[in-house]
């Protein structure tokens, strides 16, 4: 009850200081380059690893990613880069 | 990128394949300590490939043991592993050095000197001496070398005779071209000298260059006799006398034929054998059998295995045994006599010298004996019998210093 406050409150100042919102909410950054690259900041572990899927887990949900010959070019504890076909991420709270 | 490509070449990257099912909780584990790895993916039958640092498996392996997964090292790349390769093959990587650094230094020293030029006043030994001497040899190191100008001058200065050299050094061989001083007019020997007789002999016919002829035509002259004299005027100058005097010398021949000889001649029918000689000792190998010749020749030529001083002590030796045919020859008189002349002139020149000619051949006496000519020949040779002897001139009998060329 209290996280969601805090959280409400993070929300508004984002929204009143019209910056980014990753910046100050505990939510994840996802950069699609193409389909060839994905780069998840703030993630919180990986879930599973298919050759065709990839489940990270997030602050909040998952995010699933689809496609083809997937392959995690480098993982950090705050940044993962992802390679591969991909054919479509889905972001489930 | 790159940067990052070359510290992980540096410190060594190995791929590794995990089997199990809590991979990605261990990659999550790992990430929270800081291993860093990457390029992960999936193989067909469920594995996991990643690359990750040398010096990080053993701290994964805690991690892998608490969720049961199963490792397996695969391709490792870096300087650490072309390292421990080149050390287990460390006598192969030292002849691959020792033959690069033979090579550098065979290849930086002098291995043959060629001298181009030196014909006439100067050998191309003497050359090469000279060159010795400045450091130009065999196994000389190049590098050691001064200027190829400074060594052109140095050898300048060692060879007198020549007027340019030049020293090209060509890879391992060195070039030096000379070019020999013009040879210039000899001053004429100013050395009192005498011309007399080396041979007793009839005084035929002289041609003076300088000084006085002191016989006449038709004079006998003794060995030693001064024939043209290098003492003028009295014994006031004296010269260099110079000239010929040729003159009749007899050689008296004493020859002895036999009137009849054998000849062998080649019939061209030959026996081969063949033999291994050990230390010497011949063991036939070949050709057995007795030679079915009344008179031959034998002819042996040994194949011997040779290197340097080492003489290989079982060699080949091949036999040819050629079969002769003694012929006997029978000689008249007159013709053992002809002969005789023949060898008493050679005889005799052999005594004269070249440009010495038999004029007349005189049979003195003749006589056949045991089947023998014993024949007696005086050859009359016209030869030179002159011959140069220095002498010092005696002090003048007018001391006029004019007069007396002193000697150099």
């Amino acid at each position: 009850m209290r996280a969601s406050w805090r959280q409400r409150v993070k929300k508004m100042a984002a929204d009143m200081l019209d910056v980014p919102k990753d910046s100050i909410l505990d939510v994840p950054r996802i950069t699609l380059i193409g389909g060839l690259q994905l780069y998840v900041e703030n993630y919180r572990g990986v879930m599973e690893f298919r050759d065709d899927l990839l489940r990270l887990a997030l602050s909040q949900g998952e995010l699933h990613v689809y496609g083809k010959s997937l392959v995690v070019k480098s993982i950090f504890p705050a940044e993962v880069v992802i390679e591969g076909n991909i054919s479509g991420i889905k972001y489930l709270e | 990128m790159l940067g990052r490509w070359f510290v992980d070449f540096w410190k060594g990257t190995v791929v590794v394949t995990m089997r199990g099912d809590r991979v990605p909780e261990l990659l999550n584990a790992a990430t929270g300590q800081g291993i860093p790895i990457w390029e992960i993916s999936r193989l067909k039958n469920g594995d996991y490939r990643m690359m990750i640092n040398r010096h990080d498996i053993h701290r994964l392996r805690p991690l892998m043991r608490r969720s049961q997964i199963k490792l397996r090292l695969g391709r490792k790349i870096g300087v650490p592993f072309l390292l421990w390769r080149a050390w287990r093959r460390k006598f192969f990587l030292a002849g691959a050095l020792t033959f690069l650094v033979s090579l550098y230094m065979l290849s930086s020293v002098i291995w043959s000197v060629e001298v181009e030029g030196a014909e006439k006043r100067l050998s191309p030994e003497s050359v090469e001496q000279a060159a010795a001497e400045i450091g130009i040899k065999k196994w000389a190191w190049i590098g050691h070398l001064p200027d190829t100008d400074e060594l052109q001058s140095k050898l300048q200065d060692k060879l007198p005779q020549i007027t340019f050299a030049g020293v090209q050094i060509q890879g391992t061989k060195v070039k030096i071209q000379v070019v020999e001083k013009v040879e210039g007019v000899t001053p004429q020997p100013t050395a009192p000298q005498h011309i007399v007789a080396t041979k007793k002999g009839t005084v035929r016919d002289y041609a003076v260059h300088r000084g006085k002829i002191t016989v006449a035509r038709g004079e006998l002259v003794q060995p030693g006799q001064v024939l043209i004299s290098g003492t003028l005027a009295e014994g006031k100058s004296s010269v260099h006398a110079t000239g010929e005097v040729w003159a009749a010398v007899y050689y008296p021949s004493k020859v002895v034929m036999p009137l009849t000889t054998t000849r062998k001649e080649l019939t061209g029918e030959t026996v081969e054998k063949h033999f291994l000689t050990f230390w010497g000792k011949p063991i036939q190998i070949w050709g057995y059998g007795k030679i079915p010749y009344a008179e031959f020749e034998e002819e042996a030529e040994d194949k011997v295995l040779k290197i340097r001083d080492f003489v290989f002590p079982i060699q080949y030796r091949h036999t040819v045994y050629r079969e002769v045919e003694i012929e006997k020859m029978t000689w008249t008189e007159e013709q053992a006599t002809e002969q005789a002349k023949e060898l008493a002139k050679a005889d005799a020149l052999s005594k004269a010298g070249q440009d010495a000619k038999v004029e007349e051949q005189i049979l003195l006496r003749s006589q056949t004996k045991d089947g023998k000519l014993e024949v007696e020949i005086v050859n009359r040779v016209l030869e030179n019998i002159s011959k140069p002897v220095p002498f010092t001139p005696g002090p003048p009998a007018d001391p006029d210093p004019n007069a007396t060329k002193p000697a150099p």
